[in-house]
């Protein structure tokens, strides 16, 4: 089967500094249409993602960030599935099939482009559940509910790793993605702060002064 | 302002409750297939042997003599929302089964060595697993080894199936090269099978059953698969690549220790749980520090389960370790 044709292919270069498969793992895992995805080659490689973890029973956090996951996914509309996507990565694999996945998003209206509700076998799901959001401490780290309101943030092009908690406001969540967007071109930076300079101008001409929301 | 920390306050109620639910998860596995011992009086007892196609033979033992057969019967475990509800028998041939064809007990309660039945008409009993091999754990550490004066640590699983052991081991231990966390030779591990020497060593000697040296050598087997396929669960740990070793092995420790309490409250646990209000000794210790006094303390709270030297030389005979 050819993974690639399931998911976008990486639009960005990886970072000659990623470290790839080897920190990523390249597990099998499959996704909520029961196709087989690799990792690191087929969900990290080239991308921007933003990944949670959830499990399909359960009743406390999960159902709250999905539901922030999907106001996410609203607001980045136009990224999504292209150069950004959501993983929710289930910490109860051995419960958790592809079928009970999809059923978590379509009950939640969460079966949308470019996120993917994914599981696997429990050893691969620990490693990557270690690898990326360990705190380095046993205590927390051994407690996979302790991790259901964090979102990690990378994107492989930049060797970005952040994190937001699903908890704070909107558009926080929102500017800490944006510091994992691929670096841009001083003639990208250019257009950016034109675009911005004239909704400056159009709403100072409009109200006679900038207010505090408007920037 | 308020409305971010009313909702951080209910994110950590649901986070909280999320925590406690699972933490307090206990669950024994339900596997009927081997001999199970019935004592009826002080000299008679029945011997059930359940195989793996369904069939169970039912022996009667007397005193020191030859347990002879005394009926066979089909068998079938019933159970509801995966849990095993109770026992179905179907006496085959001319055979009677609890004095009938047919007869169904519930299952009242069950561990890793022990079930408890309930048969209509007859009232309760109870059976204890019959292993013809033994099991035992052993936990090593010691200080002063290293550079950082931390030293090897780790737990040992011995299977005595005929006089012959077959033993597994994984953790930190003094390599030629230096420390190293994997799977521990037998050179090494041989000069822990014998009591510690002085404060620096501590060593934990404990007779188990068949079902946790199963679930302890399932965790040490997939510690080693970590080992080999560069899986290991701490990389590059948040602080320094040291640290990452003692952090591995530290979840090792942990983890095999407390598979050994995963059915029921059979040792006497330390609650390496790291909250202060507990664990004294992650509080207290740094991670190259926390199997050895997390060892010290099990020894401690299990010395009367101890298996003093002698009697383990006795039992476990080196020249016979079994190779994997």
């Amino acid at each position: 089967m050819d993974r690639r044709s399931l998911l976008t292919k990486g639009v960005f270069t990886p970072s000659p500094f990623s470290q790839g498969a080897a920190k990523f793992t390249n597990a099998v895992l499959r996704t909520q249409d029961n196709k087989e995805v690799r990792f690191y080659d087929d969900l990290i490689r080239g991308k921007q993602a933003v990944i949670n973890l959830m499990y399909a029973d359960c009743h406390g956090a999960c159902p709250l960030v999905t539901t922030v996951m999907k106001q996410l996914h609203r607001d980045l509309k136009g990224r999504m599935g292209k150069d950004l996507f959501f993983y929710s990565l289930s910490v109860k694999p051995q419960d958790d099939t592809p079928e009970a996945l999809k059923h978590y998003a379509k009950m939640r209206n969460a079966d949308l482009p470019g996120w993917y509700f994914l599981t696997g076998d429990p050893y691969d799901i620990e490693t990557i559940r270690f690898r990326l959001f360990n705190m380095g401490h046993i205590g927390v780290d051994t407690d996979f509910a302790m991790h259901s309101g964090t979102f990690r943030i990378v994107n492989d092009a930049t060797n970005w790793w952040g994190h937001a908690n699903a908890f704070t406001t909107q558009k926080s969540i929102l500017k800490r993605i944006s510091w994992a967007d691929p670096f841009k071109t001083p003639a990208e930076w250019d257009a950016i702060i034109r675009a911005r300079q004239a909704k400056i101008y159009k709403v100072v001409k409009k109200h006679g002064y900038l207010r505090r929301e408007d920037l | 302002m308020k409305l971010t920390a009313i909702i951080s306050l209910l994110a950590m109620i649901f986070l909280g409750s999320t925590t406690t639910a699972l933490a307090q998860e206990k669950s024994c596995s339900f596997d009927l297939v081997g001999t199970w011992k019935a004592q009826i009086s002080s000299t008679e007892a029945r011997l059930y042997q359940f195989d793996d196609k369904g069939v169970v033979t039912v022996l009667a033992a007397s005193g020191t003599a030859q347990p002879h057969q005394i009926a066979t019967a089909k068998y079938e475990v019933n159970k509801e929302l995966g849990k095993p509800e109770s026992i179905s028998f179907t006496a085959t041939g001319k055979n009677r089964i609890f004095g009938s064809l047919k007869k169904t007990m519930k299952i009242v309660k069950y561990d890793d060595s022990s079930i408890t039945c309930e048969i209509p008409g007859m009232g309760t009993t109870r059976w204890t697993m019959v292993d013809p091999d033994r099991y035992f754990i052993v936990l090593a550490a010691r200080t002063g080894e290293f550079y950082d004066a931390a030293g090897s640590a780790f737990s040992i699983v011995i299977k005595l199936a005929g006089g012959v052991p077959t033993i597994d081991a994984f953790g930190i231990y003094l390599a030629k090269d230096g420390r190293a966390l994997g799977t521990v030779p037998p050179d090494v591990y041989k000069n822990y099978l014998r009591e510690a020497r002085n404060d620096s060593e501590t060593i934990v000697r404990l007779e188990i059953n068949s079902r946790q040296y199963e679930r302890a050598l399932k965790i040490i087997k997939e510690w080693e698969r970590r080992d080999r396929e560069d899986a290991l669960l701490y990389k590059t740990a948040a602080e320094t690549v040291d640290d990452a070793t003692y952090l591995n092995n530290i979840l090792v420790a942990k983890a095999v220790a407390e598979s050994l309490n995963k059915c029921s409250e059979d040792i006497n646990l330390y609650p390496l749980n790291y909250t202060q209000r507990d664990d004294w000794i992650s509080d207290k210790y740094r991670s190259a520090l926390v199997p050895f006094y997390f060892f010290k303390e099990l020894r401690l709270r299990n010395e009367a389960r101890h298996i003093p030297d002698k009697k383990f030389q006795e039992l476990v005979h080196l020249p016979n370790v079994a190779s994997r």
